[in-house]
């Protein structure tokens, strides 16, 4: 009797601690709960919070998942040094590492710090960086490497698109001041049609002989007045257009640069910085 | 034989219970923890620890007052969208009527204070077409009222206060407002008939004057043209100088009275931001 009993009053108490949520003691702070959630938040892109949660968590276990989380979070709120140093805190036999080493060279590109890139991967020739190495020389004045030394580092599909960028920054489509003021100087309008600008190139010319033409047509007639007035504006359009075309040249070329930039960056988003997506909300 | 299967029915009966109550004192607790936070105006971590509570709720008691609660403190930080998608949740969790509208008048509140005010019209006309709010049109008509004032249309927003009583504070400071503000459209066709006196009907008298010598000048050089017979040049004139001063004056007068009139509702909107005792957005 007692026996059955004992196995009566047994069976609930061997099972009761098995399921979570059955436990008297359940406690939302404990350190496994802590990774849940903050699991749950990073998955729901709230990073900010999954950071101080993933914290609260290594805080307490040694857990490299979560600290490269930490250094994800902050990479995808736009802080890439402090995605960096989280990154650089990866451990050596941490089967994490590999990725981690990736993802600081990308933070420390995104950061802008090529020439600190530039350094490690002069002193260092890590592999993950080769990629981004050559993609520094993009973003700085230094002389670009040969092309071909320069390509064979991306894969086949990318190889296209880099050496386009190759030869928009080796040969970049940029008009020249000078010759836009003394095309303007000598044919009002003439900078502004050399930086195709070809409406406001023909209204320069015609608003600036127009107006020459009424000033001396005037003078002529003796209606001196008139005749200055028209000389103002005359002059007034000459050198807008002589200033015009200088401004022109700088936002031309301003342009080049942005288009360029602009279209390098998408690509450099696309592909992720060549480094790999992780997908730890599945 | 049947006295311990009654103890033991029981034993486990008392289990079953502690089961439920344990974890649901856990969530209570919780639950204060976030309330505190968010009554110390701590709003970070307010959301932080109902967003805890949500995610270990499984049994969704709290879906409600937690996302409205997020809601609050999403917009008191002034992030006013998830703001609205926290009340959205709320709303689609809401466990009665009151709860109901309560999250719809939020969500309201949001987009006024967010400046969708189409979209919090859009949703006070279904608020007020809703039979189940019936008994609650004047606060409809209240948050009508600065849904306009917030979209600069006064006189709609006094129209709407007057409905719930015609001598109500905010249909006052509405009329007021309305009343101060300057006609666009009488500054832009005074300009047109006397050049200038768009913006001296501003108060800007030294531009008003300005426009008004430029164009009897220009006007008098395009006039002398064709008089001396210089049609060319009185072409010219007239069309390169002087409609384009008559032209810039229209523009001008314009400018001016929409400049006034944000510098009238700003001076409103502050007055309600820091005087005005009501309930506001």
């Amino acid at each position: 009797m007692k026996i059955v009993l004992l196995l009566l009053i047994s069976v609930p108490i061997i099972l009761y601690p098995q399921n979570e949520i059955t436990i008297g003691y359940f406690n939302i702070n404990s350190p496994d709960n802590i990774k849940k959630f903050a699991n749950f938040l990073f998955c729901e892109k709230d990073y900010l919070r999954a950071i101080f949660e993933y914290q609260k968590y290594i805080s307490i276990v040694d857990d490299d998942t979560s600290a490269f989380k930490i250094g994800l979070a902050y990479s995808r709120l736009g802080n890439f040094q402090k995605s960096a140093e989280w990154f650089k805190t990866i451990k050596e036999n941490s089967k994490l590492r590999s990725y981690s080493n990736q993802e600081y060279y990308a933070s420390l590109f995104r950061n802008k710090e090529y020439y600190l890139l530039k350094k490690i991967y002069k002193d260092e020739k890590p592999n993950e960086l080769q990629k981004l190495y050559y993609l520094t020389y993009f973003f700085t004045n230094d002389s670009l490497p040969p092309i071909i030394k320069f390509i064979q580092s991306f894969a086949d599909n990318d190889q296209e698109s880099i050496e386009n960028f190759y030869e928009l920054k080796k040969n970049p489509a940029y008009k020249n001041e000078l010759t836009a003021i003394l095309l303007s100087t000598i044919i009002p309008g003439a900078g502004k049609i050399y930086l195709k600008e070809y409406g406001d190139g023909i209204i320069a010319f015609i608003a600036t002989s127009l107006f020459g033409y009424l000033a001396y047509s005037n003078f002529n007639a003796k209606h001196n007045f008139r005749g200055w007035l028209f000389s103002g504006i005359s002059a007034f359009f000459y050198g807008g257009s002589i200033y015009g075309s200088a401004s022109a040249t700088q936002i031309y070329n301003a342009r080049i640069d942005f288009n360029f930039y602009s279209r390098l960056n998408s690509y450099l988003e696309e592909k992720n910085y060549f480094v790999p997506e992780y997908d730890f909300c599945k | 034989m049947k006295v311990w299967i009654k103890y033991y029915l029981f034993f486990i009966l008392f289990l079953l219970e502690s089961v439920k109550i344990f974890p649901q004192t856990n969530l209570i607790e919780q639950f204060e923890l976030a309330k505190q936070f968010f009554e110390e105006e701590k709003y970070f971590d307010a959301v932080t620890e109902f967003k805890r509570l949500l995610f270990f709720d499984s049994d969704r008691q709290f879906t409600f007052t937690a996302n409205e609660y997020i809601g609050q403190s999403y917009k008191m930080g002034g992030k006013f969208s998830e703001s609205a998608i926290h009340f959205t949740l709320a709303e689609i969790n809401a466990k009665n009527v009151e709860q109901l509208y309560h999250a719809k008048i939020e969500i309201i509140r949001v987009n006024i204070l967010r400046r969708t005010t189409s979209r919090a019209i859009m949703l006070l006309d279904l608020l007020e077409a809703d039979k189940r709010f019936i008994e609650k049109k004047n606060e409809i008509y209240y948050w009508r009222g600065w849904a306009y004032i917030f979209a600069d249309q006064w006189d709609m927003a006094s129209d709407a206060f007057s409905k719930i009583n015609p001598e109500h504070e905010l249909k006052k400071l509405a009329d007021k407002v309305e009343q101060e503000k300057f006609s666009v459209t009488f500054a832009q066709i005074s300009s047109y008939i006397i050049p200038g006196a768009g913006q001296i009907y501003t108060g800007h008298y030294l531009s008003g004057l300005l426009s008004l010598g430029w164009n009897i000048l220009l006007g008098y050089i395009s006039i002398n043209s064709f008089v001396e017979e210089r049609i060319f040049d009185g072409l010219m004139v007239t069309n390169f100088l002087w409609l384009r001063f008559y032209r810039g004056n229209i523009q001008n007068a314009v400018k001016f009275a929409e400049e006034e009139n944000r510098i009238i509702s700003n001076s409103a909107l502050r007055y309600l931001q820091f005087e005005y005792k009501g309930i506001k957005p």
